[in-house]
């Protein structure tokens, strides 16, 4: 299995406050990584780094067999890496439609036709083929992130980042979300999911990392890491997990 | 007699004379207005940049035009530029000039706001996606934006064309100075002309300014319903 995203060495600071602290780590195809960690242990950070949202100081990030770097086209990478944000950032003044058809036309020259055709198919795929004409300000916080997340499929990426997309919704809407990923990892879509839902986390990944201060702390099988946290650190970061149910 | 005096308004040539004053209101604040929202969104997209070089000439700029009033500005085109440079415009062009001026700063601001209170994420989505920086501000930012800053800069349109009157004090013979004339000309035989010319006038400024107030409701329902 070939690694379409391999992060070596990785660093980065902002001023006197290092975020991101020696990464390293990779993700083969149709391989599904969760990150989890407390907020501000850099996970965000390093999200944004891979797409080129975060310069880097230090360290090596290979995508598909391409180095990224300052003399990147990001313009083109970023085609290939969809992104789903923790807000909802639909574009307010465009139907849903729109909001999905607007890169692969703009970005991928496709007519609008063929757009969206896609668009439909992936609408349908994340339940809202109903809502194509609605404005996003007529949708729910869930139906919003599932139309983000078909925006960012329809530009065909080899890999998905998500960033705690259900940080802000509730525990229903989060659900069928959720569950819309767990779609997207049946059909093999490579991706790299930060979150804050343990089950989830659990759930899903291939793989996880547990981050803390700009470091990964411990790596392995989901449920491993659940069922025998290694390091003092996660077994505290898991108990408050605990103390909150 | 309850309309007396009023007949000065039926004289065809009295209207005539009031129409062609009324033609170079409408062209000096017609033209001021499309320089301004042109400039003005070109200007106040390159202001959102936070580059030295850009925000010390910006400030200075939208500052300076502001803080002085648009009579000295007129005053400081037509007759210091004529003496000091030997720029010999006429009223209206000197007119024209000011106010593009004017209303593309003010227009820039309201430009620079309005898509700078948008909330970074459009930018940071839209980028995600691929799409370039000018295509993030032509189909992401800027229509959201016009959203945002319709009612303020029909706003800035309806001041343009309520401060043209200020040109009578450059030589520009426009509605009021016509109307000023006309009153001159008849106070002695008509006593109430005063009353009658400036009535008209008020009229015509509501007319020119009411459809523009008109057309920014209309638009403004239109995309709050989207």
């Amino acid at each position: 299995m070939s690694d379409i995203l391999r992060v070596t060495n990785l660093r980065k600071s902002f001023g006197a406050l290092r975020v991101l602290d020696g990464i390293d780590f990779s993700v083969g195809e149709g391989r599904v990584l969760t990150i989890i960690g407390a907020s501000g242990c850099g996970k965000s950070t390093l999200l944004r780094t891979i797409n080129g949202l975060e310069t880097i100081d230090d360290g090596e990030i290979v995508f598909d067999g391409e180095r990224l770097g300052a003399d990147t086209d990001w313009r083109r990478v970023r085609s290939h890496i969809g992104m789903v944000f923790q807000s909802y950032d639909l574009f307010n003044h465009l139907k849903v439609i729109d909001n999905v058809t607007l890169a692969p036309i703009k970005v991928q020259n496709k007519g609008k036709e063929e757009a969206e055709e896609i668009a439909m198919n992936l609408l349908r795929r994340v339940g809202l083929e109903d809502k194509r004409g609605a404005y996003p300000r007529e949708l729910s916080g869930g139906q919003k992130q599932r139309v983000a997340i078909a925006r960012a499929l329809a530009m065909q990426p080899r890999i998905m980042l998500f960033d705690e997309i259900t940080a802000s919704l509730d525990p229903e809407m989060s659900q069928e979300v959720l569950e819309t990923l767990l779609e997207l990892a049946a059909i093999r879509m490579t991706m790299i999911v930060v979150t804050h839902e343990m089950g989830f986390a659990k759930a899903i990944g291939d793989e996880l990392l547990f981050m803390d201060g700009g470091k990964i702390l411990e790596r392995g099988a989901p449920r491993d890491f659940f069922a025998a946290p290694q390091t003092q650190r996660a077994r505290q970061f898991l108990s408050r997990f605990e103390y909150r149910i | 007699m309850p309309f007396s005096g009023a007949d000065i308004l039926l004289d065809s040539a009295n209207l005539a004379r009031l129409a062609e004053g009324l033609i170079v209101t409408v062209r000096v604040a017609a033209v001021s207005i499309v320089f301004a929202f042109v400039l003005g969104m070109l200007i106040g997209v390159i202001a959102l940049s936070r580059g030295k070089l850009v925000q010390i000439p910006y400030q200075i700029f939208l500052q300076s035009i502001r803080i002085v009033p648009q009579l000295v500005w007129l005053f400081l085109f037509f007759f210091g530029f004529a003496k000091w440079l030997g720029w010999n415009w006429n009223g209206e062009t000197t007119g024209i000039v000011v106010f593009s001026i004017w209303g593309t700063a003010e227009m820039a601001d309201i430009v620079r706001a309005s898509i700078g209170s948008l909330p970074v994420h459009q930018t940071q989505s839209a980028a995600a996606l691929g799409l370039s920086r000018s295509q993030i501000y032509l189909f992401v930012l800027i229509p959201q934006a016009v959203r945002r800053l319709l009612p303020v800069s029909i706003n800035l349109a309806t001041r343009i064309i309520k401060t043209t009157p200020l040109l009578v004090l450059i030589t520009v013979v426009e509605v009021l100075k016509v109307g000023q004339q006309l009153i001159e000309v008849n106070i002695l035989t008509n006593s109430l002309a005063a009353f009658w010319v400036y009535g008209l006038i008020f009229v015509i400024y509501f007319l020119i300014c009411f459809p523009v107030a008109l057309l920014s409701r209309k638009l403004e329902a239109r995309w709050s319903v989207q």
